[in-house]
């Protein structure tokens, strides 16, 4: 009895030993006891740096799956992703691999898209390139290699300001040009020395300017002087105003089409009366140019003009004649020489 | 030079005793009665004492690595050098050295005893070999416990961390932050590495303690004398075999 009691003891002991193992090697290599229930995404990523079976899935810092494997699959890392039933992705969703801890271990994060259709078993989620560690220190280091060239720049510049041995700097110049002008300088600063003495005891126009009381009271003079002529001038504008008032007026009865310059701009029948003038002298003036009527015979036609000359040089002739025979036979002679 | 002569000579006719009862592995099935009863001194009577110490063992890594990295606020990865710790060496290493303790003396002295009152002359007369029915049982027997014991000292040590992690006020670290470390960081490969030391382990101190019984000559004080022997060269032979494992297995 004892004896079989003892051999379901190392019975059940061993059994446990074995069921503990499982659920170590379970827990271990999943990252959970059991398989977890859900759907499984594929995602290909350019690179999956450290992500292995059993890491997370997360959305905004939330575990919704685990990485189920990985593979390589045409020359591209395929991760598998197992997500929670009750978590629904969005089809235009991106995943991406990211660093979870400073010691270089990685999960894969989701960021949602906009859709209303949700990825489903077996889909293929999109992914984001993944950012990797070592080309974040190479662009560092470029932009060392730039600060070193910048630096180097400014110590140049530097060098150009403060000089060397060969080639004297600005500061050496500015030094140079202080020592040969420090005379004229110092006669300068004198000067000016002397100037603001001056200032300061009230001489000077300056001086008088500041010190003295009397041209601020003249300066005040000066402004009750401008007040009144502001003032003045105020009286003035009110004139202006009234000026300006009678010429709207006038305005108003010219848009009104009162008077005859308002109706003049507003009557349209004036309008028309000028056209028909115009088109009136219009056709006169053809007719003028074209030779019709008397007018225009007499502006266009040469026979009328040379026959009033021939009519001139008779009347002359007969002048002449009447001159010569006295005025009884001036008619006798008019009419002979008319006729 | 004597004494490495003496250790030598020892590990040597461990290894031929080895020998000797591996070539009794026909006549196994007959023995199932004695294994199981082996298995059962072996593994479940030694399985509180594993289960206290491996217990306490977790709780002061997990006490000394959290005093050390509060300093640094880094007290989350307790859980990863606990995990790591346990499962790699102190499991194993513990198992093994409570085995030698607790079930190394006890196949010692009994093995002495009866070499010493000619029990095993006995045997011999009867034409029984010793190696098969004193030592191949007790071998085959560690072979089936250690890493249960291995596996049980791991878990439970695992077990003593999270709870000094989780109730000392000065660490105050969530068990499932814990836990996490250990998921994150220890791979199934690290506790089995320590189920293969624990089961080399186990192998040579029942091996050893055999030995040193058969091995026992003279009177009754000899198997207090062996009993020593066999404990001192189990632990010479857990830690030597640690590091060479260890190394072996990295």
């Amino acid at each position: 009895m004892k004896e079989t009691l003892n051999t379901a003891r190392v019975g059940f002991f061993f059994l446990m030993g074995l069921v503990l193992i499982y659920i170590v090697a379970q827990s271990l290599s999943t990252g959970t006891l059991f398989r977890d229930r859900g759907y499984e995404l594929q995602a290909q990523f350019t690179n999956l740096q450290q992500v292995k079976e059993g890491d997370d899935v997360r959305v905004a810092g939330v575990k919704i799956g685990t990485v189920r494997g990985t593979a390589l699959e045409d020359g591209k890392a395929t991760a598998i992703l197992t997500i929670n039933d009750e978590v629904q992705v969005p089809i235009d969703s991106k995943a991406r691999v990211i660093l979870s801890g400073l010691l270089g271990t990685n999960q894969v994060d989701i960021q949602y898209g906009e859709s209303s259709e949700y990825l489903s078993d077996g889909d293929t989620i999109e992914t984001l390139p993944t950012t990797d560690l070592n080309e974040i220190f190479a662009k560092i280091g470029d932009v060392g290699d730039r600060l070193d060239g910048a630096f180097d720049q400014v110590t140049e510049a530097l060098r150009s300001i403060t000089g060397d041995e060969d080639e004297p700097g600005l500061f050496k110049n500015l030094n140079e040009l202080v020592v040969e002008n420090r005379e004229s300088i110092r006669t300068t600063t004198k000067n000016l020395e002397t100037i603001t003495d001056t200032i300061a005891r009230g001489e000077g126009t300056l001086g008088r300017l500041l010190q003295d009381d009397e041209v601020y009271q003249s300066i005040q003079r000066i402004t009750t002087d401008l007040e009144s002529v502001a003032t003045n001038a105020k009286g003035f504008s009110g004139e202006i105003q009234v000026l300006v008032e009678d010429v709207q007026g006038i305005v108003r009865k010219v848009e009104a089409g009162e008077g005859t310059l308002g109706r003049l701009l507003s009557d349209d029948s004036i309008a028309r009366e000028i056209e028909l003038v115009a088109k009136n002298l219009r056709e006169i003036s053809d007719r003028l140019n074209a030779g019709e009527g008397t007018l225009g015979k007499l502006l266009s036609d040469d026979a009328l003009y040379y026959e009033a000359t021939a009519v001139l040089r008779k009347a002359e002739a007969t002048l002449d004649g009447l001159g010569n025979q006295g005025p009884i036979t001036a008619v006798g002679i008019a009419a002979s020489a008319l006729f | 030079m004597r004494i490495l002569h003496q250790y030598l000579s020892e590990f040597g006719q461990a290894f031929l005793l080895l020998v000797r009862s591996l070539r009794h592995l026909p006549s196994l099935p007959r023995q199932m009665g004695r294994v199981i009863e082996q298995c059962y001194l072996i593994g479940y009577t030694t399985f509180p004492i594993v289960a206290i110490l491996s217990f306490f063992i977790g709780s002061v890594l997990a006490l000394q690595t959290g005093y050390s990295l509060q300093t640094f606020g880094a007290v989350d990865f307790i859980g990863t050098i606990v995990g790591l710790s346990m499962a790699r060496e102190l499991g194993p290493v513990m198992a093994a050295i409570l085995l030698a303790g607790r079930v190394g003396s006890a196949i010692s002295a009994e093995l002495a005893s009866m070499k010493v009152y000619q029990e095993v002359d006995a045997l011999i007369t009867m034409n029984i070999p010793p190696e098969r029915m004193l030592v191949l049982p007790r071998l085959i027997a560690v072979l089936l416990m250690m890493p249960v014991l291995a596996i049980v000292a791991i878990i439970i040590g695992w077990l003593g961390g999270a709870v000094v992690a989780s109730q000392v006020s000065f660490i105050g670290l969530d068990p499932r932050i814990y836990f996490d470390g250990i998921t994150n960081f220890v791979a199934f490969k690290d506790v089995l590495d320590g189920l293969i030391k624990a089961q080399i382990f186990g192998f040579s101190v029942i091996l050893i303690s055999c030995h040193v019984g058969l091995q026992t000559r003279g009177g009754p004080r000899e198997i207090g004398n062996s009993v020593t022997r066999a404990v001192v060269l189990s632990l010479i032979a857990i830690l030597f075999l640690d590091y060479f494992i260890t190394q072996a297995l990295l």
